[in-house]
């Protein structure tokens, strides 16, 4: 996110919060509102306007991605960015997917 | 900016990036075991490094604090010091890793037997004594001082550090919890005016 070709990108579609999990005084009762089991960390939710999950980095059948690292991960990611587009375009998608494979490859 | 942990998404600037999962390629044993001169042990990395600078070693721990929104530890000490090995073996029990995880950056400074790094300590508040080595000081994540004690302060009646004392020191001057709830509802709000999503994402300082 802080790197320069990625933040304005996510910017254009998203607000973004970030929540200690542990120590941020409500963040558990936050969580539980939009799944009731517990999960690895990092964990995430895009949410609409109204406070409402759109989707969670919670596969249904996977579970958590955490982060993205495996292609199946990289894939729930990208079907996540794709169900919430509402003013990125598929191919800032796709740069988006793909620097993050970059620097997966890269070793972090 | 609704930004209240400026958030450093893992995903895409892969700071955190996991090793790969997948095994490595198994080898063949040898038929024959050569044998070598026995090494001997490596020693143990010192927990002072002595050289580089405190200023570094302290700026480096305020910058991390601040990243997490929690406090930075500096450890006046040294290595090779009874009373600084002896302060590090009661600080490792399971009751401290709270503390190392999610509360404090550590910032071990060398001030050799006391007479070491003694102005940069001053400008903390601190006055170094051989005898009372290490002391502690706890600092914001803006790198302003909120406490300092002395190791003499820290152990019992009998001389020895006081793992109590310790835990009642940190737990005392720990950063306050966050609140989440005002963030989060501020964040519901800016995302319908601005017709974004709301990317709420959980991590920790660890």
């Amino acid at each position: 996110m802080a790197l320069p070709n990625v933040a304005p990108v996510l910017a254009k579609e998203f607000v973004i919060l970030s929540l200690d999990f542990d120590r941020a005084i409500g963040a558990k009762e936050i969580q539980k509102r939009y799944i009731d089991k517990e999960q690895g960390l990092p964990w995430f939710v895009f949410l609409d306007g109204n406070g409402k999950s759109i989707i969670t980095s919670t596969h249904e059948t996977t579970g958590n991605v955490g982060h993205p690292y495996q292609p199946n991960e990289v894939a729930h990611f990208k079907v996540m960015l794709q169900k919430v587009k509402k003013h990125l375009t598929d191919a800032e998608i796709d740069a988006l997917i793909a620097s993050l494979v970059a620097t997966n490859k890269a070793g972090g | 900016m609704i930004l209240q942990f400026v958030p450093v998404m893992l995903v895409l600037t892969g700071q955190a990036a996991p090793p790969p999962t997948s095994p490595p390629p198994a080898t063949m044993k040898p038929a024959i075991v050569q044998t070598t001169p026995a090494q001997s042990p490596r020693p143990a990395p010192k927990l002072f490094n002595e050289a580089v600078t405190a200023e570094s070693v302290i700026e480096k721990a305020v910058h991390d604090a601040h990243t997490d929104g929690i406090r930075a530890l500096i450890v006046w000490c040294a290595n090779d010091n009874d009373r600084c090995a002896a302060y590090d073996a009661a600080r490792k029990g399971r009751e401290f890793s709270v503390f190392w995880a999610d509360e404090y950056k550590i910032a071990n400074v060398d001030v050799a037997k006391g007479d070491k790094n003694v102005d940069v300590a001053k400008k903390y508040g601190v006055t170094l004594k051989a005898a009372d080595l290490p002391f502690l000081t706890v600092l914001d994540q803006n790198g302003k001082v909120v406490a300092n004690i002395s190791g003499r302060e820290l152990t019992t009646s009998e001389g020895t550090f006081d793992s109590a004392k310790i835990a009642a020191f940190l737990k005392q001057n720990q950063a306050p919890y966050p609140d989440a709830i005002k963030p989060f509802e501020a964040a519901v709000v800016q995302a319908k005016k601005e017709n974004k999503t709301l990317f709420l994402w959980y991590t920790a300082p660890w």
